[in-house]
This record gives structure tokens, C-alpha cells and sequence, in this order.
């Protein structure tokens, strides 16, 4: 089991990975590479109870002819330095549209959380205890004006600056 | 022969591993380890220095003696024990003072 | 200039308080330093040679004396009395505790200054040349420009993960003096036929290990299409720029391994996909960012008066600072000065608390209070009227910033090297200070002529010596300080990257060899209009390598 943080909850999931070239296992949840995805898409479909890990170097956009019968994507931080999963979020997000769930996994550190979701994640497969301890805080390490507009995340526009952004979390009487 | 330097935490002033495992911030006062097993042995001291946030970095350089006392071996480690070349009025043996 | 309106205040205020909030846990325990370093780093706080070092942005070398003020506060309070100004119009404090940090960085928040994006695998602070809204061959001022991608590029969320760091320079004018060429993205602005201002864009100029000028990837962007268009590069490079081996990373290598043509096809794909969006720039507010930075009401004033053309008769060292330091105005009467950070055996950059308050002084009462850090080190005023030369140069002898020299021999740039930075291999300041005062006498600099003399520590470069004219690059052998010489590099608008001249020299030797260089080419120019530059590329380096090594 690991915890999911979703929607400001968090909930315990259990998720099996399956490897590149493996069987499918029955009766489980589990998470297959784009490559395994793609080679079984349609009994995977006809299967359910999966979701699509995009681990650099996959590209989503191979993902294009699917995205409404997928469910679950998850993309990848090989470790926290590894960016490639900003990208992969907001490119299904804004360029594709992708309307399911997107789930960060893998080694991201607390202060990556609030910009994978202004990228357009929208679940987080908590594997680092302190970020669980933190997130469970209710801490949520971010500066709340922000000067990229993004496509997904509901934000209010400030001001005449169109890349200017406030997040609807701010407070109105924040630490200015 | 090593000894084990660091930058102190707090100030970020460069620092050896003085007797009575105490952080010092003269080499003069550095101890010194002979052979692997003692330098080991103090690089585990530092890294309990390093978890009680004393200290960060550390790690052992080779010295050596002369009648100047403690000579480190690389001119990196004899610059950074000094102080910069360029700043005379910088460097460090002006002030003495322990962790 | 820019003035932060609410919005930025409370950006930047923010952004202090998560870093106050973040030494607080770092010196709780709460964060080890594995955890903290990536956080320090990200807002510019290094562990060098002997202390912390922090790394405060001056956006694209732009400041008024209310912020210079409050750099010399800054290094008389939390530091040793001084800092540094380096290549990429920083300045670099070398002693501040780490317990003073978020005390220093509200301080610096108080006049709209910050460290964020100083350092780290992000878009780094955006450079621009220092003549920028003022000098009399610029099509357009490159500062609004600069201030929007800053913007965009702080905190971006997508983009401060990237392979490796990220250095956007932009030049308004056809000559360029923001080496635009030698960064990932390079914008150099320029009119199309219908007279509207846009950009030619030069992609994976870099230094370091592995030198590469920028190749070209557009002759003309629109402005509104800046900021899209920069976010297709980001994005394509953040996608397929290396990440398996760190001296690969730049985007200078994805362009070199993929080939620029299928590089730009892919740039292009990405911006079409999103240049229609919300990150197109409307042109009104384009125009109201751009009136931050109109320039100062400047009466048209006459040319240098009979008293002024008197002293320089009978002065040498004011005639030499003028010959030497001014840069032409695009108002008549006015000019850029140079005051020259590098006195003759000085630490090229260093200024004191003293000096930077003087500075702040001048720039006041002669310059309409603005102030530019050059990325050759040196400090700016833009607007100074010919007539106030005189009490102008007065006053700068006083501080000794008022060496003649900009763009000579002694004008060298040099990085911290070994007497501050871990990553040095060589002492680089104490070869530029030797190098100063070999050629310091002022007759002698004249005659020499323009030859820019560049100096880095280690291979990675941050003294740019792959662009110097004569490259110093300081590397150790068999534990000695070990130089080697490169010729022939530019950083200018026709940029190159310097050739390795032969075997390396002690650090005895290579001032003598520095010496030799010069004395050929001194015998073998044409005259004294040819510069070194112009003459090595006329004749190679065969006497060059002559004059060094012997007849071959
Ligand atoms: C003292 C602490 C410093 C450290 C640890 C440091 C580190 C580095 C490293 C590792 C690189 C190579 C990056 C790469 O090739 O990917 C680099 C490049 C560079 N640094 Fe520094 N640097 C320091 C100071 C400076 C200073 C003082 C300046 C300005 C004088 C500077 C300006 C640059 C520039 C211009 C480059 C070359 C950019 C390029 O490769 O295109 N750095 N630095
Ligand atoms: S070139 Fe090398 S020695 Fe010089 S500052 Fe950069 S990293 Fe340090």
C-alpha cells in the first residue's frame, strides 16, 4: 500500500508495477510502461483496473489515440532533479487535453509538489516520508503569486501582466 | 597524515578536527591521523559533528610537517587553511576561536 | 527601471520568507544537508573555498543608487567590506553567515533585489548590454525584453528542474556587447522591412568544457512571440536535453547531437502548438513595461566645452579615461562612462563598501540616478553630460575607479579562481593582478590597443577565457599551477572561440609569455588601427606560436 494525496486527501492504494515484457497479473491494480500499454491496449482496456506509467524518455504523445479510455497516468521523477515529468503533465493537460487523472510518482522532493500541480498533476503517490508529514501538515511550499499563466489549474488572472497569477489558496490576509 | 577539515555551519568559517574532538579553526591546532583506520575513525566523528549540525562537509587532506607546524599537501587546502592569497587582511590565523 | 508594483513586492517577499523558513529548519535539524542544498542553491547561497558565498541578481545589470547603497550596506553589515561584480552582472558576497542570509535577503527585498534563480538548473538572470538605453547604435532598448523573460522565467514551474543551468542574454544594438552568441538562448534585436522590432534568435552558445558559439534558429521574431517562442525552446530542451552525464547537459549539446535543422523543427512544432495562447505579448503591454524604462529627460547638450578639451592637454590621465571610457550617447551633449573596477594590479570586479556608496553618490548627482554593471565587470553610469566630465573624473580618482583603461590590455577579466571557488583547479586573480601591472603604464596600454585579456580558474570557464582575445585558462599539474593560452576568441558579434596555442606555462612563466604574445603582435600589425584580434586573425598563429615555442 501506498498513500495517495489527492483532492487534499489522502487515501492508501495498492498499485503493482508491472515490468516491461512481464504478464498481466489478475484481480490487481496495476501500472504498466507505455511500451506494455501500447502493445496490449486493448486487452488492457477490456481488462481495466490500470493506469500508464510515462517514465523519461517516453513521450505522451503516443498516448494520443487512448487518452479517453485511460483512467490513470502517472509520470515519472526518476529523481527530484529530473524535470521531464513537468513537462509530460502539462503537454497532456493543455496541448492534449487529457481530462483523467494525473499522478506524480516516484523521488520528488515537498517544494516540486506545488509546481507539479499548477502543471497540471493531480495526485501524488507519496513515497518520501517527510512529504507525507508534511503534506499531512498541511504545509504546501509555494509562492502564491505566480508569472507563467498555465492552462489548467484555476487561477485569477492579476493586473494587466496576462502572465501574471494569484492562486485562488492565497488568503486574503497572506504574510505580505 | 590527514586531517579532517569542514566549513562550520553556522558562519560557514573553515574548521579542522581538533583534540578532544572540538572544531577548530586554526590548522595549527588540527589533530592529526596516521593510516587509515585512525583518519576512518575521525571522519566518523565528523560525520556525528555533521548529524548534531555543527559542522558540513567534510572530509581528510594530506599534510604534512615542517618547522612551520601542519603544511597541507595540495595548495588548494594551503589557500583555503590561509585564506585567500589576494586579501592578505583576510586571513585566518587572525582570529582563534573553537566550535 | 523596472519598479515592482504590489505584486512583485509580494512575490519576492514571499519567496524571502520560504527561504527564512528554510534556514529556520535547516538549523532545526529539521533538514539535513543533503535536503537543503538544492534549496540554498536555487536562491543563489554557495559553500565555496571558505565560506558561504551569496550571489545576488542585478537583472540585466540594471540599478539605481538606492540599490548600490544597499549593496555596500550589505557588504559593511554581513560581509568583509566588499563584493564582487562578475560576468553574468551579478555581485557575489564571500563571507556572509549562514544565519544572516534571510536577514540579508530582506534587506535586499526592501529595494526590490532578490538572489532568486542565481544559480541552480534554472533560467538564470537574463543579461543585456550595458549600454542599454543609451547608446547611440541601439535600434531598441533590450531591457523591457530582458524584464519580461525575467518574469516569466521566475518560479516557472515547468522550467526550474531543467538538465543543467540556462543563461538567456539579449543586445539592442548591431554591435554586440552582451556576447549574446555564447549563451543557451541569444537575442539580438533587430527591424525587419516594415520597421517593426524584433529578434534574431542564436541557440546553444555556451563556455564550459565544451565551448560552442550559438546557431542561429531565427532571422526575425516577432515580439509578441517572445515569450512563446522561448518557452518552445525551454520546452524542447527540457524534454530531450541530456541528462545522463552533467557535462553533456546544455542545450549547446542537443543541438550539436540532434543537428540544428531537426532541432528547429522541433522548436517550431512546439511554438505553433502554443503561439496563439496566452503567452502572446500584447503589444500595450509590451509598451507599458517598456515606459519603466524610458530614458531620463536629457537636454541636448553641446560637445566637450574648450575647458574640458584644455585639461585633456594638459592631463594625461583624464585624456586617457576620456580616449578610453566613454561610449557614445544617442543624445548629443551625453555619454556612458566606464568606471573601471580594474585599477592597475587591483582584483579585477571587487568593489569596497566604500566605493559602491560613492557610486551611488555619483550616479545621484551625475547620472540621473541610474548605474550599470557591465559583464565585463566594470560599473556603468549612462547618462552623464559631457560638462560634468571633469568634477566627474575628480571624484573617481578620489574613490580609484578612474583608471583609463576600458577595453585595454588591463581591462581583464577574471573569475574568483582558486583564492575563493572550490572547483578551482588555478588561481586566476593573482595572474590578472601581474598581467595589470606588466602593462599598467598608461602610454604603453594606449599603444597596445584594444585586447581583451580573459581569465578562468578551471575549465568551466566563468572568466570566459574561450572569448578572450588571449585566454587564460588556469588548470594543475603535478599539484604546480599550470596555465594554458588560447588565441583568437571573441565574444562580439562576430564571435569565435580561441585556438590552444601549445603547451601550457607555470604561473612564473605566463606573464612573460603573455608579454612575448604582445610584443609579436606589437611587430607585425599593420598599424596602429589593426587590433590584436584583427591581426591574429590576418596572420594565424604560426608567430604567434613562434615567439613562444621556438621555430617549429
Ligand atoms: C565561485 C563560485 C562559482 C562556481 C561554483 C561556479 C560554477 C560554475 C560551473 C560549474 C560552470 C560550468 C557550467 C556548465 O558548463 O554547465 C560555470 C560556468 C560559468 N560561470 Fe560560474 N561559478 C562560480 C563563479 C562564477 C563567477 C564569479 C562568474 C562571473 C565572473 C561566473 C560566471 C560563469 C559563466 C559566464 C559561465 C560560463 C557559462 C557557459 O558555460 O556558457 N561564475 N560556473
Ligand atoms: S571558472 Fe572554475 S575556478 Fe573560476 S569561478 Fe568558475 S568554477 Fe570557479
Amino acid at each position: 500500500m501506498t498513500t495517495i494525496f489527492k483532492d487534499g486527501m489522502f487515501q492508501e492504494e495498492s498499485w503493482t508495477r508491472v515490468e516491461p515484457e512481464a504478464d498481466l497479473p489478475q484481480n490487481r491494480h496495476i501500472l504498466v510502461p507505455v511500451a506494455t500499454f501500447l502493445a496490449h491496449a486493448n486487452a488492457l482496456k477490456n481488462r481495466g483496473n490500470f493506469g500508464v506509467e510515462v517514465a523519461p524518455p517516453d513521450k505522451v504523445e503516443e498516448l494520443a489515440a487512448h487518452l479517453d479510455e485511460l483512467p490513470l497516468i502517472s509520470v515519472v521523477f526518476p529523481s527530484f532533479a529530473d524535470g521531464r515529468a513537468f513537462s509530460a503533465a502539462r503537454i497532456l493537460r493543455e496541448q492534449m487535453a487529457y481530462k483523467g487523472d494525473i499522478r506524480a510518482t516516484g523521488s520528488y522532493i515537498l517544494d516540486q509538489v506545488p509546481l507539479a500541480r499548477r502543471c497540471g498533476v493531480s495526485s501524488f503517490e507519496i513515497v518520501k516520508p517527510e512529504v507525507l508529514k508534511a503534506l499531512k501538515a498541511g504545509e504546501w511550499p509555494e509562492v502564491t503569486k505566480y508569472l507563467q499563466p498555465v492552462g489548467t489549474v484555476h487561477e485569477i488572472p492579476e493586473g494587466t501582466r496576462p502572465w501574471a497569477r494569484r492562486s485562488v489558496r492565497e488568503l486574503p490576509v497572506a504574510a505580505e | 597524515m590527514k586531517v579532517i577539515t569542514a566549513n562550520r555551519l553556522l558562519d560557514g568559517e573553515v574548521v579542522w578536527l581538533g583534540a578532544e574532538d572540538l572544531w577548530v579553526d586554526a590548522l595549527i591546532e588540527a589533530k592529526m591521523f596516521d593510516g587509515k583506520e585512525a583518519t576512518t575513525a575521525a571522519l566518523a566523528v565528523a560525520a556525528q559533528a555533521v548529524a548534531d549540525q555543527k559542522i558540513v562537509g567534510p572530509y581528510d587532506m594530506d599534510v604534512t610537517i615542517d618547522e612551520d607546524g601542519i603544511v597541507p599537501v595540495r595548495l588548494r587546502e594551503r589557500i583555503r587553511a590561509a585564506g585567500p592569497t589576494t586579501h592578505p587582511q583576510f586571513r585566518k590565523q587572525a582570529a582563534s576561536v573553537r566550535v | 527601471m523596472y519598479r515592482y508594483d504590489e505584486f512583485d513586492h509580494s512575490f519576492v517577499t514571499q519567496r524571502t520568507e520560504q527561504f527564512k523558513d528554510q534556514v529556520r529548519r535547516r538549523l532545526a535539524g529539521e533538514l539535513s544537508e543533503d535536503e537543503f542544498k538544492p534549496l540554498r542553491l536555487m536562491n543563489g547561497l554557495y559553500l565555496q573555498l571558505h565560506a558561504y558565498m551569496l550571489r545576488v541578481a542585478i537583472p540585466y545589470g540594471t540599478l539605481n543608487g538606492r540599490q548600490m547603497r544597499k549593496l555596500a550596506h550589505i557588504a559593511r553589515t554581513y560581509d568583509r567590506g566588499y563584493g564582487h561584480f562578475t560576468t553574468r552582472q551579478n555581485i557575489q558576497f564571500n563571507w556572509p553567515k549562514l544565519e544572516d542570509t534571510p536577514a540579508i535577503l530582506e534587506e535586499l527585498a526592501e529595494v526590490e533585489m532578490h538572489a532568486i534563480q542565481t544559480s541552480g538548473n534554472c533560467i538564470r538572470n537574463v543579461t543585456a548590454d550595458h549600454f542599454a538605453g543609451a547608446a547611440a547604435d541601439e535600434i531598441a532598448d533590450p531591457r523591457p525584453y530582458a524584464e519580461i523573460l525575467r518574469q516569466w522565467s521566475s518560479l516557472h514551474p515547468e522550467f526550474s528542474f531543467l538538465p543543467r543551468k540556462f543563461k538567456i542574454a539579449i543586445t539592442g544594438a548591431p554591435n554586440d556587447r552582451a556576447a549574446v552568441q555564447v549563451h543557451d538562448i541569444g537575442l539580438q534585436l533587430t527591424r525587419n522591412e516594415a520597421g517593426e522590432v524584433g529578434f534574431e534568435v542564436f541557440v546553444g552558445g555556451g563556455l564550459g568544457r565544451t565551448p560552442m558559439i550559438g546557431r542561429k534558429v531565427r532571422d526575425f521574431l516577432p515580439e509578441e512571440d517572445l515569450l512563446a517562442y522561448s518557452e518552445a525552446i525551454l520546452r524542447v530542451y527540457n524534454r530531450y536535453g541530456r541528462r545522463d552525464n552533467k557535462y553533456k547537459a546544455r542545450i549547446k549539446i542537443l543541438v550539436h547531437e540532434t543537428g540544428l535543422e531537426e532541432l528547429k523543427a522541433d522548436i517550431e512544432a512546439e511554438f505553433e502548438k502554443i503561439r496563439h495562447g496566452v503567452l502572446r505579448l500584447p503589444d500595450e503591454e509590451v509598451r507599458r513595461i517598456e515606459a519603466y524604462f524610458a530614458p531620463p529627460p536629457l537636454e541636448v547638450g553641446s560637445d566637450l566645452s574648450a575647458d574640458v578639451e584644455a585639461r585633456r592637454e594638459t592631463d594625461a590621465a583624464f585624456a586617457q579615461f576620456l580616449a578610453h571610457n566613454l561610449n557614445p550617447h544617442r543624445v548629443p551633449g551625453y555619454t556612458s562612462v566606464t568606471l573601471s573596477m580594474k585599477p592597475i594590479g587591483g582584483i579585477p570586479g571587487d568593489a569596497s563598501d566604500d566605493q559602491m556608496d560613492v557610486i551611488a553618490d555619483l550616479a545621484e548627482q551625475f547620472g540621473h540616478d541610474e548605474i550599470r554593471i557591465s559583464h565585463e565587470q566594470n560599473v556603468i553610469l549612462p547618462h552623464v553630460k559631457l560638462s560634468d566630465l571633469p568634477v566627474l573624473f575628480d571624484k573617481l580618482v578620489a574613490a580609484g575607479i578612474a583608471e583609463g583603461n576600458a577595453g585595454l590590455i588591463t581591462d581583464i577579466i577574471a573569475c574568483p579562481g582558486m583564492d575563493y571557488c572550490a572547483l578551482a583547479t588555478a588561481r586566476s586573480i593573482p595572474v590578472a593582478q601581474r598581467i595589470s601591472e606588466r602593462f599598467g603604464a598608461a602610454e604603453r596600454q594606449a599603444e597596445i590597443g584594444e585586447l581583451k585579456i580573459k581569465i578562468s580558474g578551471c575549465i568551466n570557464a566563468c572568466g570566459h577565457h574561450h572569448v578572450g582575445h588571449i585566454g587564460i585558462l588556469g588548470l594543475e599539474k603535478k599539484g604546480e599551477e599550470f596555465y594554458q593560452i588560447t588565441l583568437g576568441g571573441s565574444a562580439n558579434e562576430n564571435a569565435s572561440i580561441g585556438e590552444i596555442v601549445g603547451r601550457g606555462f607555470s604561473s612564473e612563466e605566463v606573464v612573460d609569455a603573455v608579454e612575448k604574445l604582445v610584443d609579436t603582435y606589437m611587430g607585425l600589425r599593420t598599424g596602429k588601427d589593426e587590433t590584436f584580434l584583427e591581426a591574429y586573425r590576418r596572420v594565424g598563429d604560426e608567430p604567434f606560436k613562434e615567439t613562444l615555442y621556438g621555430a617549429a
